[in-house]
């Protein structure tokens, strides 16, 4: 069974341009949040630097109730007056003001509403400081634009002095390459991101945009308030850190982390509105006694409780979804009965999401009778198995897409993908695996683990930079026990790092060091393996019957369907890699000349989706590089297999339809 | 934000509109909950007139502060702060109100203790005051607790000295131990009341501060027995279907034990086990 009727999506997308909304759900929520970010602008612009900012405020509810679709509509009715940032906690290592910073910054690299955020943020910013109209950061930004360079980088000197001397504790060159982002070309934009958003960079990277190494701890904690500070006034940061229910687990570390951060951004960072949501019984009974009581009284500011929408509000909901139907055969309560409607919305316990899956079945069952809808439908329980697995297989291959288009996105910036999320990606990996688990996380840098009776400690070597991958191959030898050192195939040891292939070779002396290669589909599988995870925790992967799937439902599903002890990097934390695979994939040597055709639809139908910058760049490090024009050419000959999204990104029709 | 600029002084009105002008500043006061003195002057109340201002709105119910300002009296902003907030650390009240110190902060939450407005409790090493409402122990079940947490905490010392074995206690045991002192109604049966009445105040005596929910098992427990489990069940469906209450699934993360579940109503095989009031408190 697929769902015929997924006009609206039961599981919000927070980064939706159209959002079906019925506003007078969770207006109190809605309105407290939106006050909350036009009382921190007002503050941003007033003189008084100590009048206390508003606290955070926490948003509970039960599963499906639409926490995750508030943050869309927040996007919707503040638009570029906000900065708005989305962020799921990590569950393989604690989270840190670093990740936070990387996600930020990851984020506002992304367009809402047609501009990019970080655009419309400096757009806004400098527009404020000089006395103009914040609300329009497009326009502002053009006028920008047409300036002389000279004028244009006088005035944002300006505006950057008059910014410190209001607040002197801003970090000048985090602010500098902030409100200089918009004006850089697109390497240079790229490598400022990463920067501002606590990633090392590589030494060309570094020397584009003139740093020479990544922010330390103390000024990851000094660009986060300096963004907060200069965004307060113009586009004040709203940071919502959703699924905190993931956070939970025996010991407490990963909440008491998550309070130590949060406590900090109230603190230290102060000019941010914080909206924490969570499942309700999760936060009473798994989060709370875990905080300590001065983290308590930080975090757990103002608490919005979203009811359960009323029978007006339920019928309001069903009217506005059934209008997104392209034809509707008789008038609402179409599809249901009069009865049937009264049923529905008078059930204890409705929720959006169950209410939509009892449209939708109402849709395809036709009934306009009687029958109620919040019933089961009588079906055998194969039928219910085999829909069940039909919806999980969609949720996966949706969480595969999201995750190819990140690594791509984060390739464009010659970074690998989030190394927490790859730790997050690998814990839940681990915990399907026999004979395997976690005993503890330091994040990418250490990750220990059980693998029968021995302790094997598994080193992420994420760095872009020589000089940081010759230190971590230096802290592996120095490690005790096994190890399991990992890097992204995609990025492999350049030629010319000689010292740090010493040290690598020095390493990997050791008798007990495999080294793995990550490909790019343990990758892309490792992260929408964490993110699927999350969501299951979370209640957000529902049932046939729109019931939350249980996250074991979830994890036998995955082993089952998916058969992740087959997976390469399952092999290699297992320990079962036959033989040191030491040479990258890409590094294996291929004919050289123009690429034959061969060469870029075998690419595109690994990747499944790709940009023709990402063919032509992993073409060429294949050793079959090839011109734009010859590129496009071959791929056009090839017709209905591969489809062009405008014309940038291409899409193999062959792997989506394996 | 203001263009660069020096800031200047407005001109000395010959009347200022005194109801505006109040008005501004009140609004101001209760979105900031204080303002100092030098505020009044952005707020358009000249230096002079500064006194006159803030007698008129101290008249109007607003308290002065020991600096010459203005606050949202310290009563209403402590009894906000804890209804927001489930519960306040008395050492911490000072963080969660504007134009005071933590003392005075204190002093005034104690009052209101010894008025029954607010409770004082203790919560691990602190104290805290918290809602009147709030769902605490009488003098009977916290010394029934003390007792029993003393005999509990030999129970488990005694079965962790024997690991090998993995000696253990029931669950059963140490329900009917701890949870029976805190769910149990205290004292002599209420007066009789219909149900429904009986069921709606077992609601919001049953609410968390915390969490603004009651468990639905904790109410269950309150009025069954006299009541049987259906029947209590029937009395919260029918107050939802009012719209008095509100009943939630459950979404916890299997925190529901199957003695709970089954103290549940069940709707299309969901449990409901949260529960909240839709009416304000009487």
């Amino acid at each position: 069974m697929s769902r015929p009727f997924a006009l609206v999506p039961a599981q919000a997308n927070p980064w939706a341009g159209e959002v079906v909304d019925l506003e007078s759900l969770h207006a109190d929520a809605t309105d407290a949040i939106l006050g909350a970010v036009a009382r921190l602008r007002d503050l941003g612009r007033g003189e008084d630097r100590d009048a206390a900012r508003p606290a955070p405020l926490f948003v509970l509810g039960t599963a499906g109730i639409g926490k995750t679709h508030l943050f869309a509509r927040l996007r919707r009715k503040l638009g570029p007056r906000a900065v708005l940032v989305l962020v799921r906690p990590l569950v393989g290592s604690e989270i840190t003001p670093r990740f936070l910073l990387g996600q930020i910054l990851e984020q506002l690299g992304r367009e809402s509403y047609g501009v990019r955020q970080i655009d419309a943020l400096a757009a806004a910013i400098l527009a404020v400081a000089e006395g103009e109209n914040p609300q329009f950061p497009r326009g502002y930004l053009d006028f920008l634009h047409s300036l002389p360079e000279p004028q244009r980088a006088t005035l944002v000197e300006d505006v950057i002095e008059h910014l410190i001397e209001r607040q002197p504790d801003l970090d000048e060159p985090f602010l500098r390459r902030l409100l200089g982002v918009p004006f850089m070309k697109p390497l240079a934009r790229a490598a400022a991101l990463a920067w501002l958003g606590g990633r090392e960079l590589d030494e060309p990277q570094a020397l584009r945009i003139g740093v020479r190494e990544a922010l330390s701890d103390d000024s990851v904690a000094r660009g986060l308030r300096t963004l907060a500070v200069a965004a307060a006034p113009a586009a004040p940061l709203l940071v919502v850190f959703d699924q905190l229910e993931n956070l939970v687990d025996a010991e407490g570390h990963r909440v008491r982390a998550y309070g130590n951060l949060v406590a900090e951004l109230v603190d230290v960072v102060r000019d941010v509105v914080i909206v924490q949501m969570a499942l309700d019984s999760e936060w009473q009974s798994g989060i709370l006694p875990a905080l300590s009581l001065s983290q308590r009284e930080r975090i757990a500011g103002r608490r919005h409780l979203l009811g359960l929408p009323r029978p007006d509000q339920l019928r309001e909901l069903l009217d506005l979804w059934i209008r997104e139907l392209p034809a509707r055969p008789a008038p609402f309560p179409w599809p249901f009965s009069a009865a049937a409607l009264e049923r529905v919305c008078s059930a204890p316990g409705m929720t959006p999401r169950r209410l939509l899956i009892d449209l939708e079945r109402a849709l395809e069952g036709g009934a306009a009778d009687d029958e109620l809808a919040t019933t089961a439908p009588v079906e055998s329980a194969e039928d219910l198995a085999a829909a069940e697995s039909d919806i999980l297989a969609a949720e996966w291959e949706q969480a595969l897409a999201r995750a190819r288009a990140d690594i791509d996105a984060m390739a464009e910036l010659d970074q690998g993908p989030e190394p927490a999320l790859i730790v997050d990606g690998v814990a839940s990996l681990v915990s399907l695996l026999d004979g395997l688990r976690v005993l503890k996380s330091s994040g990418p840098d250490l990750v220990v683990l059980e693998r029968g009776r021995a302790r094997v400690s598994l080193v992420l070597v994420h760095h872009p930079a020589p000089r940081s991958v010759a230190s971590a191959c230096k802290r592996i030898a120095g490690l005790k026990g096994p190890v399991l050192a990992m890097r992204e195939a995609w990025r492999e040891l350049k030629p010319t790092w000689v010292a740090t292939k010493a040290e690598w070779d020095k390493a990997r002396a050791r008798p007990d060091l495999d080294w793995h290669w990550l490909g790019r589909e343990d990758a892309v599988r490792l992260l929408a393996l964490g993110s699927l995870a999350k969501d299951a925790t979370s209640q957000d992967v529902s049932g046939p019957d729109a019931r939350p799937l249980r996250p074991e439902r979830v994890a036998a599903w995955v082993r089952q369907r998916l058969r992740p002890d087959e997976w390469e990097v399952a092999a290699a934390l297992l320990g079962k890699v036959a033989a040191e695979v030491l040479v990258a994939p890409v590094e294996r040597s291929k004919p050289a000349g123009a690429a034959s055709s061969a060469g870029p639809l075998r690419l595109l139908d690994t990747l499944g989706v790709a940009s023709i910058d990402r063919l032509l760049r992993d073409l060429a490090r294949e050793g079959t590089p090839t011109t734009r024009a010859q590129l496009i050419a071959t791929l056009r000959a090839a017709g209905d297999s591969v489809r062009f999204y405008g014309d940038g990104v291409v899409w193999s029709t062959r792997r989506a339809g394996r | 934000m203001p263009k660069r600029t020096s800031p200047q002084e407005p001109k000395l009105p010959v009347d200022l509109d005194w109801p505006s002008a109040v008005a501004r500043v009140r609004l101001e006061a209760h979105a900031r909950r204080a303002i100092a003195q030098k505020d009044l002057t952005a707020l358009g109340i000249p230096k002079p007139l500064h006194t006159e201002a803030i007698a008129r709105l101290g008249a109007e119910g607003l308290e002065v502060t020991p600096k010459g300002g203005l606050r949202v009296p310290l009563r209403q902003q402590i009894a906000h702060a804890v209804r927001d907030r489930g519960s306040v650390a008395v050492a911490g009240l000072g963080k969660v109100v504007a134009g005071a110190t933590g003392a005075e902060a204190k002093k005034v939450a104690l009052a209101l203790v010894g008025e029954a407005r607010l409770r004082l409790v203790r919560r691990g090493k602190v104290d805290a005051v918290t809602i009147p409402e709030a769902a605490v122990l009488d003098d009977a079940e916290l010394r029934s607790l003390a007792r029993a947490s003393k005999a509990l905490a030999a129970q488990c010392d005694n079965a962790l000295k024997q690991r090998t074995l993995g000696k253990t206690l029931l669950r059963d045991d140490v329900r009917e131990l701890l949870l029976d002192v805190v769910v149990r109604a205290s004292g002599s049966p209420p007066p009789k009341r219909d149900l429904a009445a009986d069921a709606l105040a077992a609601v919001r005596r049953s609410t968390r501060p915390d969490l603004g929910i009651a468990f639905v098992p904790d109410i269950v427990r309150a009025l069954a027995p006299p009541h049987a489990t259906s029947a209590v069940h029937a009395a919260l469906l029918d107050l939802a279907r009012t719209g008095r209450v509100e009943l939630r699934p459950e979404s916890g993360l299997g925190r529901l034990t199957a003695e709970d579940r089954a103290l549940c109503p069940v709707t299309s095989d969901v449990p409901l086990s949260w529960a909240r009031s839709l009416e304000p408190a009487p």
